[in-house]
């Protein structure tokens, strides 16, 4: 399509650009959309795949999320053991290292007892490489999250 | 007579118009381009060989990190392609899902194009009005499919979730405010002097050139080639709703900037009609094995329409859960060569437009 | 010089410090102004984290900036690198001297000119020490050693001295009606013949308008420092103090051309139809208060058009330059011209 033709007229009268400002104008004067982030926390979908959370007294301990895991960043170990209050396997010790985690839910989906979720925690940053990976106690009862406060 | 000699100017990977890590050599004659060097490769991540390595269901995510910005359109060629090699069925609901959902994707992927085309040529304005309404998609897709960015959209089958409640009405409510948007992009762009000055005739492409070097999408498009696989080789519920190719003639800058525009508003169409079609009850997932086994031996390839261009995937099954070979033909990669072409001639200030015009993702053209 | 007296240094003295301490405290708001402003009209909110609503920002702004590491680039030039922005700023402020705030007034019997130093060919040293920038912009795009600074230059050179001919044009214009080039001159001719000049002159003024734009660099015609093609420009190898030198540079440029706008087309400190009777009761509000709402909302229109419009093309900004503006000018000038030896 070629470009529109212009009248003499509107070659020097602008009137495109002034109808482009005008809509500018209206917009300054229009609510705003910013949320501001630190101070003002819009609640996620709890759809929402966050930060991966295990509950310690329903696994099972039987390998699944770590075998679906596309990029190995699940880890676990179980015994056959009745202390837990439940019989059957435990785990003894977990892992996930949340700095290698696609957030991409097969874990979630694949666990037969629920154990394995996804929370609506999003806040993963971290100092310190290490403190990305979670142990069992942390995935059990969530990681610290200091929210921010004025 | 002073000596002259090419000024040799080294445009990326860190650049601020370069939409991520491409490296462009430009030869320069004053501000003039004579020659354009691309130099591609900074964002590889091998998933094509990772995709061999894990199985049917694994390679989902990877997908979403080709083409980021597009991620359920990479999901769904994907997901197609293993569904077309198994021979699984996808019940007619999940189709439909399917079909509104890439197509918000595209009109998410269409509003960033516009976003940074139009910021690259100083429209600073039109930056944050199209992520404003993208965010609205953003939110959809966080609702039903469970992440915003790299969705991880669908399953071999179908969807991996039924749709939260409220959610189709929230859909058609962006549905019949969003072309008023549209209308407010085009009173700042369309006719504005300035933008007319720095698109039109920039980077003019022939079809039978643009055919020739293997665009597609709105590039060719924009070349008057009416080459769209929603209407060519329909997938999907495409060939159940009703819509228009938009083709223009000119090849140039503004013409792509015209399809894209229209091609919006004909996405916003296709997602009213997906919804107004799809059955209220019903399966969102068809039946499919936990752990596929796909004869070896069978291969398929599979095109989708992502909004970059065609979207391949070509696969052949091992005989195990996971492929022998993914290959994905990436819209970006097949498209970005044009731009040495394109930008013979031109000032430094159109290698800007041409990169926003050709709508790169550098995870796609790297894989 | 017979009657010179100590006054005769103190009081442009005390106008300088009140002008140049305002001013400093002015283009910090200025900036904040621009991000609100262009905040509001993409929707969002811009600074708030600094003081209520993000008023207290310029100074966090300037803290900061006083207080970064000073690079020097291996490579550059290190004198023309340390002296370019000085130049800058130095040439920018200059020229503040000369724009006439307001009428002239006696305060404890003595006289205070409403200009710093009202010279009877002001408007021509505005411009002349105007385009000096344009030194400061070359030599610190050269010196840096780096290619991006120096097409960002060489960009600035060819804009910059372009649109000072468009731009003189429309000021000779201008001038040719109030037959002065003393810049109080030009307020008092429209005082006499009762009608801003942009009644008399609208080309003039147009003309004017957008070669003040292109040649104060903001966009929609900041070429030299187009960030999403030449990174930054000029300055990219600048950081810190001498980066934020270039910044007041560009800003007090901008007041200074608006006020040029203001005092030839707009009547200076005046109230709108200084002769009409009837409008007399506007005369309540002070002229400097007259003066500062114009050259409020000419930086108005600065942020507003840079909110509104993509930026030209290199080419183009030349095409528009020469193939349309210079040679409108000069017809408006003869035209001009004509018509005042008809009248006369």
């Amino acid at each position: 399509m070629p470009a529109p033709k212009k009248g003499l007229l509107t070659r020097f009268l602008l009137l495109e650009l002034l109808k482009g400002m005008w809509l500018t104008l209206r917009y300054t004067f229009r609510p705003k959309v910013t949320v501001q982030y630190p101070l003002e926390r819009e609640a996620v979908h709890p759809n929402y795949r966050g930060i991966l959370r295990v509950d310690e007294s329903l696994c099972i301990a039987c390998y699944l999320c770590e075998k679906i895991c596309p990029d190995n960043c699940i880890h676990l170990d179980g015994e056959r053991g009745y202390g837990k209050g439940k019989g059957g396997k435990y785990a003894t010790y977990f892992y996930i290292d949340h700095a290698r985690c696609l957030f991409c839910g097969l874990c979630e989906e694949v666990c037969p007892v629920d154990s394995i979720y996804h929370s609506n925690e999003f806040e993963a940053a971290v100092y310190n490489r290490a403190d990305s990976i979670h142990d069992l106690k942390i995935l059990h009862s969530g990681h610290n999250i200091v929210h921010y406060e004025r | 007579m002073l000596e002259t000699k090419e000024f040799e100017l080294n445009m990326g990977p860190q650049h601020p118009s370069t939409h991520g890590v491409l490296r462009l050599v430009l030869y320069l004659d004053g501000e003039t381009i004579t020659d354009c060097e691309t130099v591609i490769g900074y964002l590889h991540r091998g998933t094509e060989k990772l995709c061999e390595t894990r199985n049917y269901y694994q390679n989902v995510p990877f997908t979403d990190r080709t083409d980021y910005l597009a991620a359920p359109n990479n999901n769904l060629g994907y997901v197609e392609a293993v569904e077309s090699l198994g021979g699984y069925e996808v019940p007619e609901r999940a189709l439909f899902a399917r079909t509104a959902i890439v197509e918000l994707s595209r009109i998410a992927s269409h509003l960033f194009w516009l976003a940074t085309h139009a910021l690259d040529i100083g429209a600073q304005t039109m930056l944050f009005w199209c992520t404003r309404e993208r965010e609205v998609i953003l939110d959809f897709f966080e609702a039903a499919l469970g992440d915003r960015l790299t969705t991880s959209a669908f399953r071999p089958g179908g969807l991996r979730r039924e749709l939260p409640a409220g959610w189709v009405e929230a859909v058609r409510d962006f549905c019949s405010s969003f072309p008023a948007r549209i209308d407010e992009y085009e009173t700042l762009l369309t006719e504005n002097r300035i933008w007319l000055g720095r698109t039109v005739g920039v980077g003019v492409i022939s079809g039978p050139d643009a055919i020739a070097f293997g665009l597609s999408g709105p590039m060719i498009r924009g070349s008057g080639v009416p080459y769209d696989i929603r209407k060519d080789l329909p997938y999907a519920a495409y060939d159940q709703v009703d819509f228009d190719i938009a083709v223009f003639e000119d090849g140039d800058t503004y013409a792509r900037y015209l399809v894209r525009m229209e091609e919006m508003r004909q996405s916003v169409h296709i997602i009213q009609q997906c919804l107004d079609k799809m059955p209220a009850e019903g399966k969102i997932v068809g039946k499919v094995p936990k752990s596929m086994r796909i004869p070896a031996g069978r291969e398929v390839y599979h095109v989708i329409e992502s909004p970059r261009g065609e979207m391949g995937y070509y696969m052949i099954a091992s005989g195990g859960d996971t492929p022998y070979k993914c290959k994905i033909r990436s819209p970006s990669f097949c498209n970005l060569q044009c731009i040495r072409e394109l930008s013979r001639g031109h000032l430094i200030a159109d290698v800007v437009t041409l990169i926003g015009t050709i709508d790169i993702v550098l995870g796609d053209v790297d894989r | 010089m017979s009657d010179f007296t100590i006054i005769n240094v103190l009081i442009p003295a005390a106008q300088i410090g009140v002008i140049l301490g305002i001013l400093g405290l002015a283009i910090g708001y200025i900036v904040l102004a621009e991000r609100k402003i262009l905040a509001f009209m993409q929707s969002r909110l811009g600074p708030m984290r600094v003081g209520p609503h993000g008023l207290l920002q310029p100074i966090a702004d300037t803290i900061k900036l006083l207080f970064k590491e000073d690079i020097i680039p291996g490579g550059v030039d290190r004198f023309i690198f340390r002296i370019s922005p000085i130049i800058v700023v130095v040439a920018a402020f200059t020229t503040l001297t000369l724009v006439p705030w307001a009428r002239g007034t006696t305060l404890f019997g003595y006289q205070i000119p409403g200009a710093i130093a009202d010279v009877n060919v002001g408007i021509l040293l505005i411009l002349g020490i105007g385009g000096l920038t344009t030194y400061g912009v070359i030599l610190a795009g050269w010196s840096s050693n780096s290619k991006y600074p120096l097409l960002g230059a060489l960009r600035a050179a060819a804009q910059m001295v372009s649109y000072e001919i468009a731009l003189t044009f429309a000021v000779l214009s201008g001038l040719m009606v109030a037959g002065t080039l003393s810049m109080v001159g030009i307020v008092e001719a429209q005082r006499d013949m009762g009608v801003w000049f942009v009644f008399l002159q609208p080309v003039a003024w147009g003309i004017f308008t957008i070669s003040m734009v292109a040649e104060t660099n903001r966009p929609p015609f900041d070429m030299p420092e187009a960030e999403s093609e030449l990174v930054g420009g000029f300055f990219t190898e600048y950081s810190g103090m001498r980066w934020s030198l270039f910044f007041l540079g560009e800003y007090t440029a901008m007041i200074v051309m608006s006020a040029v706008n203001i005092t030839i087309f707009w009547g200076g400190w005046m109230r709108p139809f200084p002769n009409v009777e009837a409008l007399a009761f506007l005369d309540i509000v002070p002229p400097v208060a007259w003066f500062l709402f114009k050259l409020t909302s000419w930086i108005f229109f600065y942020i507003w058009i840079r909110g509104t419009f993509p930026r030209y093309r290199y080419d183009q900004l030349m095409n528009l330059g020469w193939k349309s503006l210079i040679p409108l000018s000069i017809a408006n000038l003869l035209i001009t011209g004509l018509v005042m030896i008809l009248l006369s």
